[in-house]
């Protein structure tokens, strides 16, 4: 502030605190220097009261040239026609005008215009009185400035004006800090209204004496609705004794600042709101509370946020015990299925150990079953060792006696050992039959395959059956021509099913009769046919003839040494080699014994034995 | 005149062969099982072996062996009740020096063939064996 005074008046003012002060008179410049002012000062001011006499203080015209000359005011005095004619050297600094300059100026000059207006328009110069006014000057540079103006009109003794005296304070300095008082004032108004809080102000009585806007905004009644009302009647009901007894608590211990506190109000349309609430008191000169201020944050969305938040947590809360609880009972169910799982396991080993028992019992089984299948065939080779072996001596003999090498014998006795000889061929064959049927039935019959032409087949078992066919004058027709192919099968025994055919066909053949032999190819099997003209075979006794020991006329068998087996072993063979063989005849006309062989087919021992294993002889 | 060793358990059969070759004018010699062959083997040094087939005592296929490992050698007709397949025939040919089997009961003449056979074709026995079934 001081800078913007001019350098005039802080040289005036540094003058005035050294205590040196020059005096001017109208156009002297004499200066003289009181050497105690003070002291003249408080002399001078001292009231004429209390019967006391007043104190000498020398020539008034010395005194009061001095008062003039050392004025820290500005005094000018006018003319009649409002020119300057005397100032004192404190009015040229304020002025910023030299001596030259003021002689004779116009006082209006020193005045914006719009000021002189107001001066006129006092009219102090009709009433002639002194008035005080605020008002402001103009130096010679332009700059205006605020003074405290006492004017005072000079009259003679008729009364007319004869000139007037102008005091001037320069209140410049007291003005502006006026003015930045007011600013502040404002910036807090606004600050106090448009703040984004509530504010209000209240009495030590608790009555509202001021509210802010955004108070009137939340709470939603106009300012001069509350102004004078207890703020208690806007707290929410069952909070007001407790908000009471907190406010006379507080005025009570002259607190200035408090802790906040949640308070909940209740707005005009009755909707409650939480405030964080913070109270500030102001104290008066003489320490009582005068006022108290108040900020009220609107907390309410803040709550209700952490309300929520604190019943998400219960509700999240309660999902985890759930889930603790469902997770508990869950590994008490493992835990029972683990269990559960034991005892089935347990179970389990106990079967499988009973499993393992049972296969146990049925190894062994096998294994004595196994045993017995060698000891039956074991059995059949010695039994054919030992039936045979008194058959050799037997025929060995009687073929040497018979042969006349040992001796001369009779044609009766020859005879006899012919019978001896055919008897011992028949056994032969029957123990021969009786193994082949025992092998077949067993599975324990043995196949050697190879391949072999149909017609080696034929040519074999033909030459076999020939010399039995001779005795009867039967011719053996054999046609193969249609199938070159070879079979892979065991020569031998297709070869003894030939024969066995064969030989059956003979003894049901007349004689002099011819025996047919045809085979042919049909699709990948080879068909065997042999036809007789015999009497035939009865229908009813087709699939019988192929039953073991079964003779359609015992006599015959008899007769021509058949042992009732030799069609049981042929189905059995073939059988065994994929085939099939059956009967056809026409009672009285003839048979004809038919089989099939595959041209290439594995051969299973196994196949004959769950059928009915049949007839006829031969070897 | 050759000499024929006849190795029979079968008593009656023993004596049954050896009848039938002295009629063919053969010098026979008996044995009654494998061990009693082995015993007379040496001393009879015959030019050709008749042996039965399951003896007591030991079996076929180790007599076979065993003569094979003798300095004398002779050639061996076997005298079975069973019909051999091929693949037995072959083992029984190939363990020792069978060059015959013949099935009990024999045909007298037949006996006497495989017997000439063998004989006339002395050591050349491997060769042209033929079986008498």
């Amino acid at each position: 502030m001081s800078s913007e005074e001019p350098e005039i008046v802080r040289e005036l003012r540094e003058e005035e605190r050294s205590g040196r002060l020059r005096v001017h008179d109208g156009g002297g410049v004499d200066d003289v220097v009181v050497q105690d002012a003070d002291e003249s000062w408080s002399v001078g001011c001292v009231p004429t009261g209390g019967g006391k006499k007043p104190v000498n203080l020398g020539d008034p015209v010395v005194l009061y040239q001095t008062i003039f000359e050392n004025s820290a005011v500005a005094i000018t005095l006018t003319d009649e026609n409002e020119r300057l004619i005397r100032w004192n050297p404190y009015a040229e600094r304020l002025l910023g005008r030299g001596r030259d300059d003021l002689w004779m100026l116009p006082v209006k000059s020193l005045y914006p215009a719009e000021e002189w207006a107001k001066i006129r328009f006092q009219n102090v110069r009709q009433r002639g009185i002194t008035h005080h006014l605020e008002t402001r000057m103009v130096r010679k540079n332009g700059e205006c400035f605020d003074v405290d103006l006492s004017l005072s009109m000079l009259k003679d003794q008729v009364g007319n004006v004869i000139g007037s005296i102008g005091i001037v304070k320069d209140i410049s300095a007291s003005k502006s800090l006026e003015k930045a008082l007011r600013r502040s004032e404002e910036t807090f108004k606004q600050l106090y209204e448009k703040a984004p809080v509530l504010y209000h102000t209240l009495s030590p009585r608790g009555e509202i004496t001021n509210i802010n806007e955004q108070w009137s905004r939340v709470m939603g009644y106009p300012k001069e609705e509350v102004l004078g009302k207890y703020i208690f009647d806007f707290i929410e009901f069952s909070e007001r004794d407790a908000a009471v007894r907190s406010f006379e608590s507080k005025i009570a211990s002259k607190q200035q600042f408090s802790q906040p506190t949640e308070r909940m109000y209740k707005t005009r349309s009755g909707e409650e709101r939480i405030f964080l609430i913070r109270d500030f008191l102001v104290f008066d000169e003489n320490d009582a509370v005068l006022s108290i201020q108040t900020t009220m944050v609107d907390v309410t969305e803040r709550k209700m946020m952490e309300k929520s938040l604190l019943e998400r947590r219960d509700e999240l809360e309660q999902v985890v015990a759930e889930r603790t609880a469902e997770l508990l009972q869950k590994n008490v169910r493992l835990h029972e299925e683990a269990v559960e799982h034991e005892q089935i396991e347990t179970a389990l080993e106990l079967t499988l150990s009973h499993l393992k028992e049972s296969q146990d019992k049925i190894q062994e089984q096998n294994r004595q079953l196994r045993k017995l299948d060698e000891l039956k065939t074991n059995f059949l080779n010695v039994a054919s060792h030992e039936l045979r072996t008194p058959l050799a001596s037997i025929k060995g003999f009687a073929q040497i006696m018979h042969e006349r090498m040992i001796g001369e014998i009779t044609d009766e006795q020859a005879k006899g050992l012919t019978v001896v000889l055919r008897n011992v061929e028949r056994l032969d064959r029957l123990i021969q039959d009786i193994l082949d049927i025992s092998r077949l039935e067993s599975g324990t019959m043995q196949y050697k395959p190879e391949p072999v032409t149909v017609s080696d087949l034929l040519t074999e078992a033909v030459s076999i059956v020939k010399p039995l066919a001779g005795h009867r004058k039967v011719t053996i027709h054999a046609d193969d021509r249609r199938t070159l192919q070879p079979l892979i099968v065991d020569k031998g025994r297709i070869v003894q099913v030939l024969v066995n055919l064969l030989s059956n066909a003979v003894k049901f053949s007349p004689d002099q009769s011819t025996i047919s032999v045809r085979t042919r190819l049909e699709g990948d099997q080879v068909l065997f046919e042999v036809e007789d003209h015999g009497r035939g075979i009865p229908t009813e006794n087709l699939e019988k003839i192929f039953e073991t020991f079964f003779q359609v006329d015992q006599g015959l068998d008899r007769k021509f040494g058949g042992t009732g087996l030799g069609l049981s072993i042929a189905r059995g063979i073939v059988d065994a080699h994929g085939g099939r063989i059956w009967a056809e005849s026409t009672p009285g006309a003839g048979s004809i014994l038919r089989f099939t062989l595959p041209l290439n087919a594995p051969i299973d021992p196994g196949s004959a034995q769950q059928k009915d294993i049949t007839t006829a002889p031969i070897r | 005149m050759p000499r024929i060793l006849i190795v029979d358990d079968e008593e009656d059969l023993r004596m049954l062969i050896s009848l039938i070759l002295k009629k063919a004018g053969h010098e026979t010699f008996m044995a009654e099982d494998g061990e009693d062959l082995f015993k007379k083997l040496l001393g009879v040094q015959p030019d050709l072996i008749l042996l039965d087939v399951m003896m007591p005592g030991m079996e076929t296929p180790e007599i076979l062996n065993k003569l094979h490992e003798t300095p004398t050698n002779p050639p061996v007709i076997l005298i079975t009740v069973l019909r051999y397949f091929e693949s037995e025939r072959e083992y029984i040919f190939s363990c020792g020096h069978v060059v015959e089997y013949l099935t009990k009961p024999f045909d007298v003449p037949k006996l006497l063939g495989a017997i000439d056979k063998h004989l006339n074709h002395g050591h050349d026995h491997l060769k042209g064996r033929t079986i008498i079934a």
